[in-house]
């Protein structure tokens, strides 16, 4: 025989147990109808994906250019910057460019080089550059700092050249911080519009995905349901492959510790 | 015989707080000094000085500090700690295996060579007399083991880096009464080797293994002699005081 008091319990974890269900079944169905739809284009054989391999290779290519640039660029000012003042005095310029919206980013861009370098990767790329380096810096800089002092102190006692540190001890511990402030970094380059539209002026064919994307929701055509899902599935499938290999608790700080483990026992 | 180590007149500064104020001593090669005093002495400060950690934090110097007979302020830092060995009074240990963690420093140094990696390691444990039980274990993580096991593994780890001068500050803070045995057994075969500079709050640890003792309040120099001759007839009152478990009584006083 249940008490009272057992009673109410029951009660209210139904309760939670209904609104969980209910907050799940929100969030999901819209997922499920994208899905769905997407689903019913293809059956029916539409040329929904025609031109979109061109924006793909495009987006992949700004993306790569931009990475390669930005992430070694926010790794140096990121490490350094509470050390030498004059990296300071960069760090506290990225600090401006980071309160300016993408509007005016994108104006700045198209005034100092669209017309140099017209409509092309290296044009996307710049511009993207401007617009993610201040917020990447800034997450790097977090994940630096979160691993603990007393690691390097440990190093530095232990005669250890600064980028001996740098790279052998407090990289490694802050591998999973820095990948996951890499893949936000990639999804706002993947996302970002307003700046490329402010850039161009215009949308131009076989441009980034985003672009692409707003050019099919402006025609009101149902590709962009699609091209919307792509998109999501892609960012997805890289946060989850980030959050999975970068994840480096359990691994050691240097590197041939498997070998060395094996022999030492 | 000239001294491995010669502080004269050092002054240290964090901004405008003096910490340590005209310190002068001297250790002979092969030998243990051990620095004894209250918390906030200024022994912990004075370590650093010599390894030069607390350039790390910003403090200013004045004086002098000769390792071998160079100076070790016109001496690279990073290379001036490669022969300077320093064990914490917390071990902070990476994360990766125990062997790992002995030969931290090597790597850190640049040295590659595995086969002299696992010889310097061997060669720690055993000048530690710790090779027996340590073997099984150089596979293990070592972020699992317990804080005495870890203490030692931070003292191997300075070890392995083969120091002309080795700086310990409350080493036997986390350990139990036979691993501080244990350890002080292993300092007088080491100090044949590298000349040990021991802060230590244990009066009992500087009396058993120290060859000269120095007393340090308020950043100064009380008494520095040999160590059974302080112990048995300090000049100074406030030498005494302190060995005498008087000096708590009057700063509890006071407090």
């Amino acid at each position: 025989m249940m008490t009272r008091e057992q009673c109410l319990n029951f009660c209210f974890l139904c309760l939670c147990a209904l609104l969980s269900l209910l907050a799940l079944g929100l969030f999901f169905w819209p997922v499920l109808r994208l899905c769905l739809d997407a689903a019913a284009l293809f059956l029916k054989g539409r040329p929904m994906l025609s031109g979109l391999g061109l924006n793909l290779l495009f987006s992949l290519r700004t993306l790569a250019l931009v990475l390669l640039l930005v992430a070694p660029i926010a790794f140096f000012i990121a490490s350094r910057s509470y050390r030498h003042a004059g990296l300071r005095g960069l760090r506290a310029t990225l600090g401006v460019l980071s309160w300016l919206p993408a509007v005016f980013l994108g104006l700045l861009a198209r005034l100092l080089f669209a017309e140099v370098l017209g409509k092309g990767v290296p044009a996307a790329a710049l511009t993207l550059i401007f617009f993610v380096l201040p917020s990447l810096t800034v997450r790097f800089e977090d994940a630096l700092r979160a691993v603990p002092k007393s690691i390097r102190q440990a190093g530095k006692m232990l005669g250890a050249t600064d980028s001996s540190i740098l790279f052998r001890l407090v990289a490694p511990r802050a591998a999973g911080a820095l990948g996951r402030a890499l893949v936000l970094c990639t999804e706002r380059i993947l996302g970002e519009a307003t700046a490329l539209l402010m850039l161009y002026g215009a949308v131009p064919e076989g441009n980034m995905l985003s672009l692409e994307l707003y050019r099919l929701f402006s025609l009101q055509r149902e590709d962009s349901l699609l091209l919307a899902l792509l998109l999501a599935l892609i960012l997805c499938a890289l946060r989850l492959v980030v959050s999975h290999r970068w994840d480096g608790s359990s691994r050691s700080d240097f590197t041939p510790s498997a070998d060395s483990t094996r022999k030492g026992s | 015989m000239p001294a491995a180590l010669s502080v004269s007149g050092l002054n240290l500064r964090y901004g405008s707080q003096e910490v340590l104020l005209d310190l002068s001593l001297e250790i002979l090669p092969g030998h243990i000094l051990a620095l004894i005093g209250p918390e906030d002495g200024g022994k912990s400060s004075l370590l650093r000085a010599i390894n030069r950690m607390a350039d790390e934090e910003g403090a200013s110097y004045c004086g002098n500090i000769l390792l071998n007979g160079e100076s070790i302020f016109l001496k690279d830092a990073v290379a001036l700690r490669r022969v300077i060995g320093m064990v914490p009074p917390t071990p902070v240990l990476f994360r990766g295996s125990v062997f790992d963690n002995i030969v931290a420093g090597l790597r850190l140094q640049g040295r590659r060579g595995e086969a002299e990696l696992r010889g310097l390691a061997e060669s720690a444990l055993e000048q530690m007399g710790l090779a027996k039980e340590y073997a099984p274990l150089l596979g293990e993580r070592a972020e699992s083991l317990p804080l005495p096991a870890k203490q030692m593994v931070a003292f191997l780890r300075a070890l392995a880096l083969e120091p002309e001068l080795l700086l310990l500050d409350e080493p036997a803070r986390s350990l139990d009464a036979a691993g501080t045995a244990h350890m002080e057994e292993a300092l007088c075969r080491i100090k044949k080797r590298c000349t040990i500079l021991l802060a230590t709050n244990t009066l009992q640890q500087a009396g058993r293994i120290a060859d000269e003792t120095a007393l340090l309040i308020d950043g100064r120099i009380v008494e520095y002699g040999e160590t059974a001759e302080l112990f048995s007839n300090p000049r100074a009152r406030q030498t005494e005081d302190y060995l005498t478990g008087r000096y708590r009584e009057k700063v509890s006083l006071s407090l």
